[in-house]
């Protein structure tokens, strides 16, 4: 059979073509100029052009977090590559499928020092799933096949394929064959779940009196929300979501007790503590969820269901571990259930004391018309986007703002950064959403401080139309930082505040965007009403907040689950 | 405390030091390690001793199974094996040399 001889350039371009990518996210330079040339002679993929390597990786990141699609960027060898790393961190730290091509000098310099030349494979050795070294051109298709196919199965993550420059050279062509069925002999991405271990967890379910489920971003990742739901009410148990799991169970149902952890609420925490049963679903216990590890529950049957054994026994010991694809599990417990003909258990006295909980707790902060109360500006958002928008939030006082007071009804909604913990990933993200669902609203709530960090992307959406919405919880400082300096550090505000602000209003006008600023509360609704209606518009909504407000609940440092401080002064 | 660990993964450039790699991280070090490619010249065989408290070993030896180029890992401490101390001779007092069996020097000899 004669194969199409191909470039391997244009092998890189036809592989992701045929693999379905749509669009790629990155920054031309010398070592990736053949493979640009190749993205010049096609009309397929659309080539979103950065202002900076990290926003690429961030914009690829909400992508696929919005989409659940592999994510791909492009950059160049050296500083290129170096600047996507906090996004691949990013992308890690989360679970998000991305990959990663980037430029290398030829073959015949590296090791050499050459100019714009790092080992990019080395410094992202610990931040990825998997890397390639492309030393022969005609392992390109297979290699990208296998990366795409690598970052989306099991657990997702970010792979990195080094492409030297000698490897893409235009004048060096081979037969082209993209691989249609890809076997990576070491690699199960879909382990199977014995039925033993399906029975002994209903059997722990029908003993249980006060269960919890306790799912994290491994529902959405699997696509699993519409089981959990099923599954939360066939239990008959209340359900709490971390951070990166938000929208994994209808924000608004009734069998939902919110966030837990750190900034969690008072709900969550304490029937987390209270539970003799804890099913972990995608989760993995985490230092903010779990707070001190030798209080953590000590009367709690724990079931942990993940896709990645290493995450089981790791932090807290499970009873019952199982390694599986969420949907796969759920589907076979709730079949059990059924088998068993286990009948959905009433819980009078659980859900009695859980209510309780709500009530004691109902009111969550202290409104005002004088200042502009950040959980206002998160409460309005919601409501005048009746709780539809995609909302890629910064890291900050912002980020906990928008978890607790914008309750996700569909998974894939909500972007953050919830493990890397990266300032500047917001805006970028939502950049990535907007571009997937041109037609929804895609807001970006941040801060003062995070926007900043990746603030030169208002010129990529200046040239691309990416039409989000900024709300920027504007405190004249670093909330986050401050709250801890305020509490831990006896207000003593080292570098947490900025007194050189810019104007951003004039600043998002400069990138002929439309900027509104709003300083008292009375105008806040009707601002953002306005910011949202202007659908063909990228509005940067600059708003004033209360700088000396604190994100609560939090937990006290070195407690239990439920030890938290409720609001100023006052514990739990 | 002591453990030896059994690694079968491919013989690619860059598996070993992602595998190395989860030992520094924690600062753990490795004392001996062992790589040869088996039969089948697409797979190497590790083996490697370190030193380290139970949990954190178990940790890195699922950690370095998730690797993609990992095919197996074995802890061997964690199997009934043989073990039998020895000096090499050039370590060895005189008299110690004079009073150890031959048959003992030859196992001990097998041994490394």
């Amino acid at each position: 059979m004669n194969r199409e001889l191909l470039s391997g350039a244009e092998m890189v371009v036809r592989s992701l073509q045929e693999l379905g990518v749509k669009h790629i996210f990155g920054y031309p330079g010398g070592s990736v100029l053949d493979i640009y040339d190749a993205l010049f002679m096609q009309c397929d993929m659309e080539h979103i052009l950065v202002r900076h390597e990290q926003a690429a990786t961030h914009m690829a990141d909400g992508y696929a977090r919005a989409t659940g699609e592999v994510g791909v960027v492009l950059a160049t060898s050296g500083p290129g590559v170096t600047n996507c790393v906090t996004g691949i961190a990013t992308a890690y730290m989360d679970s998000v499928p991305m990959v990663v091509l980037a430029g290398q000098v030829p073959t015949h310099l590296i090791g050499e020092d050459a100019f714009q030349e790092t080992d990019i494979v080395g410094c992202t050795r610990t931040i990825v799933k998997h890397s390639y070294n492309c030393r022969l051109t005609t392992d390109i298709p297979a290699m990208i096949a296998k990366a795409m196919y690598l970052a989306k199965t099991g657990r997702p993550g970010p792979v990195v394929i080094e492409l030297p420059k000698d490897m893409v050279n235009p004048l060096n062509k081979y037969p082209y064959r993209l691989p249609r069925d890809i076997v990576i002999r070491s690699y199960d991405p879909r382990p199977a779940v014995h039925n033993d271990q399906i029975e002994d967890v209903v059997n722990e379910l029908s003993h249980s009196e006060r269960p919890v489920i306790y799912a994290g971003g491994g529902v959405v990742n699997a696509n699993a929300s519409e089981l959990l739901t099923e599954f939360a009410e066939k239990l008959n148990a209340p359900v709490t979501n971390t951070l990166m799991g938000l929208g994994g169970i209808p924000g608004t149902h009734e069998s939902f007790v919110g966030m837990l952890g750190m900034h969690g609420s008072v709900v969550a925490n304490k029937t987390m503590a209270k539970a003799d049963l804890i099913i972990a679903l995608g989760a993995r216990f985490d230092d903010r969820v779990v707070n001190n590890v030798n209080k953590f529950c000590p009367d709690a049957k724990i079931i942990h269901v993940d896709i990645d054994s290493t995450i089981l026994d790791k932090i807290i010991n499970a009873n019952i571990g199982i390694v599986g694809s969420l949907d796969d599990v759920l589907e076979q417990v709730i079949d059990h259930m059924a088998f068993m003909k286990m009948r959905v258990p009433v819980r009078t006295g659980w859900w009695a004391t859980i209510n309780k909980w709500r009530e004691e707790s109902a009111v969550k902060y202290v409104p005002s018309d004088e200042v502009i109360k950040p959980q206002a500006v998160i409460e309005t958002l919601y409501k005048v986007t009746k709780g539809e928008a995609y909302v890629a939030s910064d890291v900050g006082q912002h980020q906990m703002f928008a978890a607790q007071y914008y309750p996700f009804d569909k998974p894939r909604r909500w972007m953050n950064s919830g493990g890397a913990g990266t300032m500047g990933y917001g805006f970028p993200a939502a950049m990535g959403a907007k571009l997937a669902y041109p037609d929804a609203d895609v807001v970006c709530v941040t801060g003062d401080g995070s926007i900043q960090m990746n603030i030169q992307e208002l010129g990529t959406c200046l040239q691309h139309d990416l039409n989000v919405k900024i709300i920027s919880l504007n405190n004249r400082s670093l909330g986050m930082v401050r709250q801890w300096q305020d509490m831990m550090y006896e207000k003593r505000h080292s570098h947490s505040y900025m007194d050189s602000l810019p104007d951003f209003v004039k600043l998002a006008e400069a990138y002929e965007h439309v900027g509104i600023r709003i300083e008292k509360m009375s105008e806040l609704e009707a601002g953002i009403e306005k910011a949202m209606a202007m659908k063909d518009r990228l509005v940067f909504v600059d708003i004033v907040i209360d700088e000396t407000e604190h994100v609560y609940p939090m937990q006290i440092k070195g407690g239990a689950v439920d030890e938290m401080w409720v609001r100023k002064g006052e514990k739990a | 405390m002591r453990q030896v660990l059994s690694i079968l993964m491919e013989n690619e450039p860059g598996a070993l030091s992602n595998m190395i790699g989860l030992f520094s991280q924690r600062t753990l070090n490795i004392e001996s390690l062992n790589v040869v490619p088996t039969v089948d010249r697409t797979l190497s065989q590790v083996t490697l001793k370190t030193k380290g408290d139970e949990r954190t070993v178990r940790l890195i030896a699922k950690q370095i199974n998730r690797l993609i180029d990992v095919l197996s890992v074995t802890v061997l401490t964690d199997h009934p094996y043989l073990k039998l101390d020895f000096k090499p001779e050039a370590q060895m007092e005189d008299d110690e040399i004079a009073k150890s069996e031959p048959m003992e020097k030859e196992e001990g000899y097998r041994m490394l």
